[in-house]
């Protein structure tokens, strides 16, 4: 045998103890020192935690996603939520943050009457036709007119498992804008407790008004 | 002699220098090859590279049988070894046969190559836009501190740097360690480091906030509205994104910070910034970088597509190089063409950003147009690589090519000269 048993029993010990080998609590000098590039990139200095993470400002930071080329105003009462790559902004409100609401643009973002019938699934209720439309009350959005929707039903959110009885839902669309042979849909969207969500019509109509194109950043 | 009557050191000499050894050898290296492979489905390149191709020993699992076999290290080791004792040294020398000396002399300077670069690259990667320059690089994997002070422009002159190594006793849960250093008037405690801060999606979900607390149990302490909840390390190692709380502290104990330092991106650094005695210090938590002796601007990166897809087809980057702030020569960098330049080789690596967005406008239906998206500008990506050995196979692979070249030479002549002989026999015969 090329390997006797007592080396493998001694090579497994080394391995086990390796293993059991407390957690450091030590002091160590620091040995090593690098000389700086001549070209090495500026530091921004002075950064409070939470800037440093996000490389955005507190400012930028208080009124959501900033590299976005859209601007709006926060209402009274509403809580920042850090966005992602689907909302551009998002918000909480409410005392247990119950309330959402959002603000996303969808490229290929289908049409009025799919994403009617999506939301009214995820309250439980039943699709409706071009007829229903309509009959949709027109509101200012944007670049034109949006299409505002009111849902009361039980509300079941993509990925949840159980519906939660007894919410509202406000919603403004603006579908099939034209983006360079794509179609981009907006849209605002707000859930929650059927009063709180009533209690937000001002803020939520109010936040709407407010969403305009901001300068790209060069 | 019969093989027992043969002393110790003789019997242990033939065996390593012997065929029997050789086989062994490579047939547990074809073995380690296949494993390491493998594994790199499960583990990752870099975790599977360390554990069969940089070892000396690794434990596997054969079914539920955990195994003790020798890494390629030792194995490599080990093969040199007998070939340098099988293949030189008691091989018998003769000039008659040359050739195969030769050719494992370049074997030898192959595997000898393997070791110098193995312990002696130094390699990272350099990010560029157009008309940026760059005089450092940046490790993909390894991570480290580094403390620096900051003149009244905000420059840094050095940095002390606590390497990877000193930081991997802290990847242990409960481990702690404080840094100092003579230069320094302060030193600071790390603690509670997380490897990895991020999911998937590079999303920073290790960091949540102090109005979710409730939802993070395991969260360590908040701090200024963040705590540090680690995350499962992603196989693509360069993906993780490390964490750790620290503690700065006057000699004289006076606690000066006490926060978290977030791995950063090495083009823009935003380091825990500290006022001590007048001065300004900053500490950083970035991936390990090193200096070039030059420096390099890109002027230009060329990406081709394949037809009506946003793949690359080829990408190349028109470089100058920087001497003392002076731009100076001009090189083309492409794949397969790399710049050499002082002992450092710039290959074309990759590019960026993934996903690159296209520059977006809508088209309203008055005609105007609303711009939503300059689009984003891609960035070249340039592995630099400092091995002392970097040409040395393709000068092994010539020495064996000459052996063996010397060897079939031989064998033809040797050939020719019997037949020469076998036909004059016939000759005579008739």
């Amino acid at each position: 045998m090329f390997v006797s048993s007592t080396r493998v029993f001694i090579v497994l010990l080394l391995v086990v103890l390796a293993a059991c080998k407390p957690a450091v609590n030590d002091r160590k000098e620091i040995k090593v020192v690098r000389t700086m590039g001549k070209l090495a990139p500026d530091v921004e200095l002075g950064l409070p935690l939470m800037e440093r993470v996000s490389g955005k400002s507190q400012e930028e930071l208080n009124a959501g996603a900033s590299d976005v080329p859209f601007a709006w105003d926060v209402p009274d009462g509403w809580q920042v939520v850090p966005g992602n790559a689907m909302r551009m902004a998002n918000f909480s409100f409410g005392d247990s943050a119950q309330g959402q609401c959002y603000f996303t643009m969808l490229r290929g973002g289908g049409g009025l009457l799919l994403n009617l019938n999506r939301w009214r699934e995820q309250m439980g209720l039943e699709p409706v036709d071009d007829a229903a439309i309509a009959q949709l009350p027109e509101r200012r959005f944007l670049f034109g007119n949006g299409r505002f929707i009111e849902l009361d039903g039980d509300f079941k959110s993509m990925g949840a498992v159980e519906a939660l009885p007894g919410y509202k839902m406000l919603g403004l669309i603006m579908p099939e804008m034209d983006m360079g042979g794509t179609k981009v849909a907006f849209f605002v969207k707000m859930t929650g407790p059927k009063a709180l969500v009533e209690s937000q019509l001002n803020n939520f109509n109010t936040f709407c008004a407010s969403i305009r194109i901001k300068r790209v950043r060069q | 002699m019969s093989g027992a009557s043969k002393p110790l050191w003789l019997r242990i000499y033939n065996f390593l220098s012997g065929y029997t050894l050789a086989v062994i050898l490579l047939s547990i290296l074809l073995v380690l090859t296949y494993l390491g492979t493998m594994a790199q489905v499960e583990m990752g390149l870099y975790d599977a590279s360390e554990k069969y191709f940089e070892s000396f020993f690794l434990v596997d699992n054969i079914g539920p049988i955990p195994v003790v076999l020798p890494g390629v290290y030792l194995v490599s080791v080990l093969l040199f070894l007998n070939l340098l004792l099988g293949a030189i040294i008691r091989a018998r020398k003769s000039w008659k046969r040359p050739g195969m000396l030769i050719a494992h002399g370049g074997i030898l300077y192959i595997l000898f190559a393997g070791f110098v670069a193995f312990h002696y690259t130094e390699e990272g990667s350099m990010i560029l836009y157009e008309n940026d320059q760059a005089d450092e690089i940046y490790n993909l994997t390894d991570w480290s501190i580094e403390v620096a002070r900051h003149d009244q422009d905000g420059k840094r002159e050095a940095a002390l740097v606590i390497e990877e190594k000193d930081l991997k006793p802290l990847w242990k849960k409960g481990a702690r360690r404080t840094f100092f250093h003579s230069s320094m008037p302060f030193e600071f405690e790390i603690y509670s480091y997380a490897r990895n801060i991020t999911n998937s999606k590079g999303q920073l979900t290790g960091l949540p906030l102090e109005k979710d607390r409730e939802k993070y149990t395991d969260a360590g302490e908040f701090i200024d509205g963040l705590a540090i909840v680690p995350q499962p390390e992603s196989k693509t190692r360069e993906a993780n994104v490390p964490a750790a709380y620290i503690k700065v502290k006057e000699s004289s104990g006076k606690l000066l910070a006490h926060s978290i330092l977030v791995g950063a991106n090495p083009f823009a650094p935003r380091p825990l910034t500290l006022e001590v005695g007048g001065e300004t210090w900053s500490i950083d938590l970035t991936r390990s970088r090193y200096s070039l002796p030059f420096g390099i601007e890109l002027i230009k990166f060329t990406k081709k597509d394949h037809p009506g897809t946003a793949r690359a087809r080829e990408y190349s980057s028109d470089v100058y190089r920087v001497d003392d702030g002076e731009v100076t020569d001009k090189y083309h960098i492409s794949m397969n063409k790399p710049m050499r330049y002082a002992g450092y080789t710039l290959y074309q690596a990759s590019w960026g950003p993934e996903g690159a967005k296209k520059r977006e406008v809508i088209l309203l239906p008055d005609g105007s147009e609303v711009k939503i998206s300059e689009g984003d500008r891609l960035y070249t990506s340039l592995a630099v690589s400092r091995n002392p050995a970097d040409q040395w196979p393709k000068y092994g692979t010539y020495v064996i090519s000459f052996g063996m070249v010397i060897h079939f030479m031989q064998k033809l002549f040797a050939y020719l000269r019997r037949s020469s002989r076998s036909r004059h026999k016939l000759e005579v015969k008739q």
